[in-house]
């Protein structure tokens, strides 16, 4: 037995020796320099070359465009080689809803105009105009004219090549009835509608080179599409990379740019996968952050003004940005971005196989898989890549949604529970939150809050208000202040329920007759102006509350019954039928914007206690226009955790009548019936104890003093 | 259990098991109820605090479970556990000679109308407050605690009787119970030969006869 012992003894400690030993020349060994994305080895003496070869520009007849001297045809060029017709019409950003329209009313929004779910067919409030579906009068926003309008933020091809009524190509039709939008635009200053040529604007191509050319020329390119010049759309692209030159109202091609076989060196365009720079045109110009630091009411820098979303790897401290107690700010505005993400890392085409994703526990055949190693080689990809991006599942993302949640999520990339071990119940967080619960505690950027077009500024502005900004928002000066995004219940196309940090934007406007449709922003504006842009005597007489002459801002409310009174009786005099105020709320889930980790949230009673982030009453809107409360837009799949009520002071506000909806916030909960209960226990218990102690000393001193006692 | 007289005419009540099986249970249940309180009514600007009382509630949680247990297998296995059950007698008439004893006789200074001895320490009320607390409100916390903790790694189970924002409250209520409870019994220990004589017996596990002892109040 001793024998058998002492051996155990001694195996036990060889094996002690040799784990120790192999962890110190663990510990010892030199470890290899970290492997980097983007490098491999030493670097290399010059920039990797282009892999593209160079690209024959034809016109849409096939014929090269230094020939023919006509507009580059993208579908064409690039048609040599990609699958042109299958990535345009596989390619929600080029679709933007156009295969998805429905009848006014039927769209997932629930608003009784809108015919799809993306940006054309989806009322913009920040747009204000209205898409007019066919057959319908007045006409406010015809296909061309969106185009014109909308065009910039679009890609091209889709809406702006097919029709919505027939799916034809645009202006193939011998001729348009006259209430069809797809013919017709809106005279401004007739306020009629016009019949448009689509045979000398031709239609918006696809634009390739938007999203993969280095420094596609963007100004020109919506220059050309603002003028209706939409066939030359792709070609202004190009002014920029010198070959093609604008005299004029005329493109001409650069023949000393291209090679002597007519093609254009691929160096020339820096054809590539797209890029960062590349997103930005269409998703924030603002997030460059190397732009002057406005945020001015414009479009261009939508993904800023909406959610917040600055996506630069520079760090807050050194923006140009004029942000309240900025030297402390030492994050990077999105540590991605730091990291050297681009867009496309998470938002990458489906069938591209670098970014193949493991198989995630389905059911199916294929449910057995941990990794599926199947995949597109790299020609079937190149061509035919599906342009339909994996995408987020947020609130505003409401275009494809059959896509939405199919993007690279964080815990695809991050082994979160190790990184998190202070946290309790680490799982239960990871259920119910979104990353950017914790990851996104502040948003920095001044965002839109709310949207007043029952009524319009001097300058012929819808009222605006910001959150996250003191002084007006278009003033470099003003000081960002910044906002706690409110945490919101977010239903995802796959039914899960999380919380995740939104921004909300309240807008009221006026709709009119039965079924409702939005008042043209042309008609308010006759409504309210004269001919020569000043506001009527009567509805001076209205809102002038200090009768000094004129209009202040803070007199353009619609708040007392006469304001509502004398807009609503000169809509009704310009045509306008029936005029009453419409109120929505939209919600804007924020999926990006991650600091560094030591920005955080990390004390649990940011939450977890009564004015923490889940019971905080939320400003809406600094007023309530018309009186009217505003509801959630429906497809937003958000859910508002209490009620939204106008205050004593007149501002919108959302209380948490219960701090959350199907979830229980320890700390934050008010139990104040059971809690009174408890307490009313407790302290009969505590006062009956102590009042029969005290009757006991009574007692037991009468007695002393009778002498019963010692 | 072995009951044997003290050199000074003191007789043994409480094993050292049995002492240390009380005082572990009353640390855990104050440590539960302070870690509670801290969990449902936590205030801002105390960093820390409230990830470290989730962490102190669930060890006084897991020390009250384990004890709970070795001491049911612990009166099981002597066959002790027949003192924790009320009889009918133990309620009436007993119970209330002895709640009137609290009601009247105690102010009155008269005797303590039971003779307890290491056998039979349990008095009527006592069997039936006791018998309520472990056999109820006990396993009623230690469920509902217990479906809580559940969430973390099995959310079905409390999903199937009505979730955190069902459970919780009731654990709360018992919560309340129990601080109800704890207040009420910390005083019933004063109410021995001596303020303090009840106390000292559960430290030292030694007592005296209250029948032959006079009374204080």
């Amino acid at each position: 037995m001793k024998r058998i012992a002492s051996a155990l003894l001694v195996l036990l400690a060889a094996v002690t020796a040799a784990t120790t030993a192999e962890r110190v020349g663990n510990a010892q060994k030199k470890l290899p320099p970290p492997v980097t994305i983007r490098q491999l080895g030493p670097p290399p003496p010059s920039p990797p070359p282009l892999l593209h070869p160079d690209i024959a520009f034809l016109d849409n007849e096939s014929r090269p465009v230094v020939v023919s001297g006509g507009p580059l045809s993208l579908m064409r060029s690039c048609g040599l080689c990609h699958d042109t017709d299958f990535i345009s019409t596989n390619n929600y950003h080029s679709q933007v809803g156009l295969d998805e329209m429905v009848r006014p009313g039927d769209a997932p929004s629930g608003r009784p105009w809108d015919t799809g779910p993306g940006l054309f067919g989806r009322f913009d409030p920040f747009v204000g105009r209205f898409l007019t579906p066919p057959g319908e009068e007045p006409l406010d926003l015809g296909t061309a004219d969106w185009i014109r309008m909308v065009g910039p933020r679009h890609v091209g091809g889709g809406p702006a090549f097919f029709s919505r009524i027939d799916g034809s190509l645009l202006g193939s039709r011998r001729s348009y009835s006259a209430t069809d939008p797809d013919g017709l635009v809106l005279d401004e200053k007739t306020g009629m509608p016009r019949p448009w040529d689509w045979r000398a604007s031709g239609v918006v191509e696809l634009d390739c080179l938007l999203c993969h050319m280095r420094s596609p020329d963007n100004l020109s390119r919506i220059e050309a599409l603002r003028e209706g010049r939409f066939a030359w759309a792709s070609t202004a692209t190009l002014i920029k990379a010198g070959l093609v030159e604008r005299r004029g109202s005329a493109y001409l091609w650069n023949r000393s740019a291209f090679s002597p076989d007519g093609t254009v060196p691929a160096k020339r365009l820096g054809l590539t996968h797209a890029l960062t720079e590349n997103c930005r045109q269409c998703h924030g110009r603002a997030c460059r952050c190397t732009d002057r630091v406005v945020f001015e009411s414009s479009r261009d820098n939508w993904s800023a003004e909406t959610s917040g979303t600055v996506f630069s790897a520079e760090r807050m401290c050194n923006s140009g940005m004029n942000l309240h107690d900025k030297d402390s700010l030492k994050s990077p505005w999105d540590i991605h971005a730091e990291r050297l993400l681009q867009c496309a890392s998470c938002h990458h085409s489906p069938n591209n196989p670098a970014y193949v994703r493991m198989q995630e526990k389905g059911e199916g055949l294929l449910r057995h898989l941990a990794f599926d190693a199947r995949r597109a080689t790299e020609a079937s990809f190149l061509y035919r890549p599906d342009h339909n991006f994996v995408k987020g599942d947020v609130a505003q993302g409401t275009v494809a949604s059959h896509l939405s949640g199919t993007m690279r999520v964080c815990r695809d990339c991050h082994r979160a529970e190790e990184v998190h071990p202070f946290l309790p119940f680490v799982r239960t967080h990871f259920s119910k939150l979104e990353c950017t619960a914790c990851h996104v505690p502040r948003v920095y950027p001044a965002t839109r809050r709310m949207t007043d077009s029952t009524v319009l500024t001097a300058q012929g502005a819808g009222v605006r208000d910001y959150a996250g900004v003191e002084g007006p928002v278009d003033e470099p000066t003003s000081l960002l202040t910044g906002q706690v995004p409110v945490l919101l219940a977010h239903r995802s196309h796959s039914g899960a329920v999380r919380f995740g940090p939104h921004l909300l934007h309240s807008s009221w406007f006026w709709v009119a007759g039965d079924p409702p449709r939005p008042v043209r922003h042309l008609d308010l504006e006759r409504a309210l102006f004269d001919q020569r842009g000043n506001y009527l005597p009567e509805i001076v007489e209205a809102f002038d509350s200090d009768r000094d002459g004129t209009i202040a801002v803070g007199e353009l409310r619609l708040e007392t019954p006469e304001k509502i009174a004398a807009v609503r009786r000169r809509l009704e005099e310009v045509g306008v039928e029936n005029p009453r105020i419409y109120a929505e709320i939209q919600p804007f889930g924020i999926g990006h914007g991650v600091g560094d980790p030591s920005s955080a949230v990390r004390e649990c009673s940011t939450c977890h206690q009564r004015k923490g982030r889940f019971c905080q009453p939320v400003l809406l809107a600094p007023y309530v226009p018309g009186g009217i409360v505003p509801d959630v837009v429906r497809d937003a799949g958000t859910i508002l955790a209490g009620s939204v009520e106008v205050s004593a002071d007149g501002r919108l506000m959302l209380r948490p009548s219960r701090c959350s909806v199907g979830l229980y916030v320890t700390g934050a909960q008010r139990m104040g019936a059971l809690d009174g209960v408890g307490v009313l226990i407790v302290a009969v218990s505590f006062a009956g104890s102590s009042i029969h102690g005290f009757l006991r000393i009574v007692a037991w001193r009468r007695r002393a003093a009778k002498g019963g006692v010692t | 259990m072995s009951v044997s007289a003290s050199g000074k005419g003191k007789i043994q009540y409480y094993t050292l098991y049995e002492r240390l099986w009380h005082w572990v249970q009353a640390l855990s249940i104050l440590g539960l109820i302070l870690s509670g309180a801290l969990l449902v009514f936590p205030w801002q600007g105390a960093g820390g605090v409230f990830s470290r009382a989730v962490a102190s509630h669930h060890l006084c949680a897991l020390a009250l479970v384990v004890n709970g247990v070795l001491g049911l297998f612990y009166n099981l296995a002597s066959g002790l556990i027949r003192r924790y059950v009320p009889t009918t007698e133990d309620i009436f008439p007993l119970g209330l000679r002895h709640a009137r004893y609290y009601l009247f006789g105690i102010f009155k200074g008269e005797d303590h109308p039971f003779d307890r001895t290491p056998e039979k320490r349990l008095l009527p009320l006592q069997k039936v407050t006791y018998f309520v607390v472990l056999n109820l409100l006990l396993p009623f916390m230690v469920i509902t605690g217990g479906l809580r903790y559940s969430v973390e790694y099995e959310p079905s189970w409390i999903e199937q009787v009505g979730g955190l924002s069902v459970i919780a409250p009731l654990h709360r209520f018992g919560a309340w119970l129990f601080l109800a409870f704890v207040i009420v019994h910390i005083y019933m220990t004063t109410t021995g030969k001596t303020p303090l004589s009840n106390l000292r017996t559960m430290i030292t596990g030694y007592g005296e006869h209250e029948a032959v002892l006079e009374k204080n109040p």
